[in-house]
């Protein structure tokens, strides 16, 4: 996958409910978590774009120099520990619980770190972060069975959250 | 030195990876593109193709498909380098004809590590043995092609070995019809023919084995000379075996097929008048310069009675008999029903046997004497 912007490009592989667009975002010094939960902007900057069909996950179908992609419509994003903010370790999220989610045509499970006593609020989109984080993640799709995407880290679109299971 | 192909549109990464190659005494080339990279590896044949599958022209699973399909390149070792990371990801690399699957960011020294132990893996390494086994006939019918497509998938078993069948049968050639392949498109032979054309011909069927259809009769019926030693170059540069089939009348072929040939089987059936057709075809060949230790006799049962046939052609050639394929009917019309040969249809049986054990004498023929010579 060729450069084609200068400064920290960082690989990214980003899902909608039908789509996997693998390509690179320009972060900076920061995780790209902090580019995802940045309200100030609505759209995300994609360069070379290679997107696949969610049905069709390993082939791909097309290719483009640059994208925007709508945050608001990216269901989740699959990416490395180090481009997601370290949680807040206070007393107020020292737990980490054993979760699975559902968003549209997607199941996903991992890890969360919250706070001791759960607030389903955490998850709400009224709160600050529109993306949380999930680690040791997979997710599933509901096509396709038989394919599961992992990564060190999974960012989670609140807004399109289903349902949210939690096994304690 | 081994040869070292690296194909991605990022200039960091070629350069990288040309660093820690080189300095691990690869000899390497690099390409910005899969279009550009199929190019140098048709060209230099690399042994191993890092191959990047994110590229804007062609993606890097095309590029692998493209390598593995060409026999120029079939037998190199691949190497997909890629950001794209899931388990499908490498599923679909393996699929599209790669032996290995690197995620991005890598470590320089992995890579190489990678790399060496695919380079180990490959059985018949180096240079591709260009032993090429001629397959005659006395007469019509008597299951020429038959041994041809067994034989040449026997031979395309052996771990690491590239095979190839050609039908030099210029009216009615049936080897694509054997091996149950589409038709394929008519192409010509001439000694003008260049490498990328020839290789377009080359069908890969599922085993492996490179298939080439009869090429279409030049007016007046017979292929140059000259075409046909330009044709067994060629085959014998890109594989291990060229097993050739040939009509009953060689006619211009002869000069050529005998001269570039390693290993010449004469196919014998049991008949009254075998002996003596076995004892001139001998001469011929004999006289037309063959080694006689580079012919051998092959017997086809083709009738249920048993005729003392074996021990006379045995003294006649004062040796034993390579392989006698036993009277099947049931077995071959079922193969020539399903257009599937009997080593891949019916491999318990005992025909299928028999041509492996045809094949593993050959094998152990060509390694002995190694490219170009006559089997002792």
């Amino acid at each position: 996958m060729s450069n084609i912007r200068s400064g920290d490009l960082t690989s990214a592989d980003l899902y909608t409910s039908t789509h996997r667009i693998s390509g690179q975002v320009e972060t900076g010094s920061k995780p790209l978590s902090d580019l995802l939960n940045d309200r100030s902007q609505s759209y995300l900057m994609v360069f070379n774009v290679y997107v696949s069909r969610l049905d069709k996950p390993g082939e791909i179908g097309a290719h483009a120099p640059t994208a925007y992609l709508s945050k608001d419509n990216l269901s989740f994003v699959i990416v490395s520990s180090r481009e997601v903010r370290a949680p807040d370790r206070s007393r107020f999220t020292s737990h980490e619980y054993v979760i699975m989610v559902t968003l549209p045509g997607v199941e996903i499970r991992g890890t969360f770190s919250g706070p001791h006593r759960f607030d389903l609020r955490t998850f709400t989109p009224a709160t600050l972060d529109a993306f949380v984080s999930l680690t040791q993640a997979s997710a599933q799709i509901v096509s396709v069975p038989a394919v599961t995407l992992s990564g060190e880290a999974i960012l989670v679109n609140k807004a399109r959250l289903e349902s949210f299971c939690l096994n304690e | 030195m081994p040869k070292a192909l690296i194909i991605d549109d990022e200039i960091a990464i070629t350069s990288i990876v040309g660093r820690f190659l080189e300095s691990d005494d690869f000899e390497v080339e690099t390409a910005a593109s899969g279009p550009e990279g199929l190019g140098k590896a048709f060209s230099t044949r690399p042994d191993i193709v890092v191959v990047d599958i994110m590229m804007p022209d062609m993606d890097g699973y095309e590029v692998c498909r493209r390598l593995r399909t060409d026999p120029r390149t079939a037998r190199a070792s691949i190497l997909a380098l890629t950001a794209r990371s899931q388990p499908i990801d490498k599923e679909m690399a393996f699929l599209s004809g790669a032996d290995a699957h690197v995620a991005k960011p890598f470590k320089g020294k992995d890579l190489v590590e990678v790399i060496r132990s695919l380079l180990d893996e490959k059985v018949c390494a180096g240079p591709p043995l260009g032993y090429e086994i001629l397959i005659l006939r006395l007469k019509e019918q008597v299951g020429a092609t038959m041994l041809a497509t067994n034989l040449a998938l026997s031979l395309a078993a052996e771990e690491g070995c590239q095979t190839a069948i050609a039908d030099m049968v210029l009216q009615g050639g049936m080897v694509g019809d054997r091996l149950g392949l589409p038709t394929s498109e008519p192409w010509s032979l001439t000694s003008q023919i260049n490498p990328d054309e020839l290789a377009s011909h080359l069908v890969r069927q599922e085993s492996g084995l490179f298939a080439l259809a009869t090429p279409v009769a030049p007016p007046g019926g017979q292929v140059a000379p000259s075409a046909v030693t330009r044709l067994c170059q060629l085959l014998g540069n890109w594989h291990d075996y060229v097993v050739i089939d040939t009509p009953v009348n060689l006619g211009l072929l002869a000069s050529p097929l005998l001269r570039s040939s390693t290993l010449i089987l004469l196919l014998l059936t049991p008949e009254p008048t075998v002996v003596h057709q076995a004892q001139t075809s001998l001469a011929v060949l004999l006289q037309a310069g063959v080694r006689p230790t580079k012919i051998w006799p092959i017997l086809n049962m083709m009738r249920p009675e048993q005729l003392p046939l074996q021990q006379q052609i045995e003294k006649l050639w004062n040796r034993p008999v390579p392989a006698i394929l036993p009277w099947m009917p049931k077995e071959c019309a079922q193969a020539l029903a399903d257009r599937k040969p009997i080593v891949v249809g019916q491999p318990e049986s005992t025909l299928a046997t028999t041509f492996r054990s045809l094949a593993e004498q050959i094998a152990q023929a060509a390694h002995l004497t190694g490219r170009g010579d006559n089997p002792a």
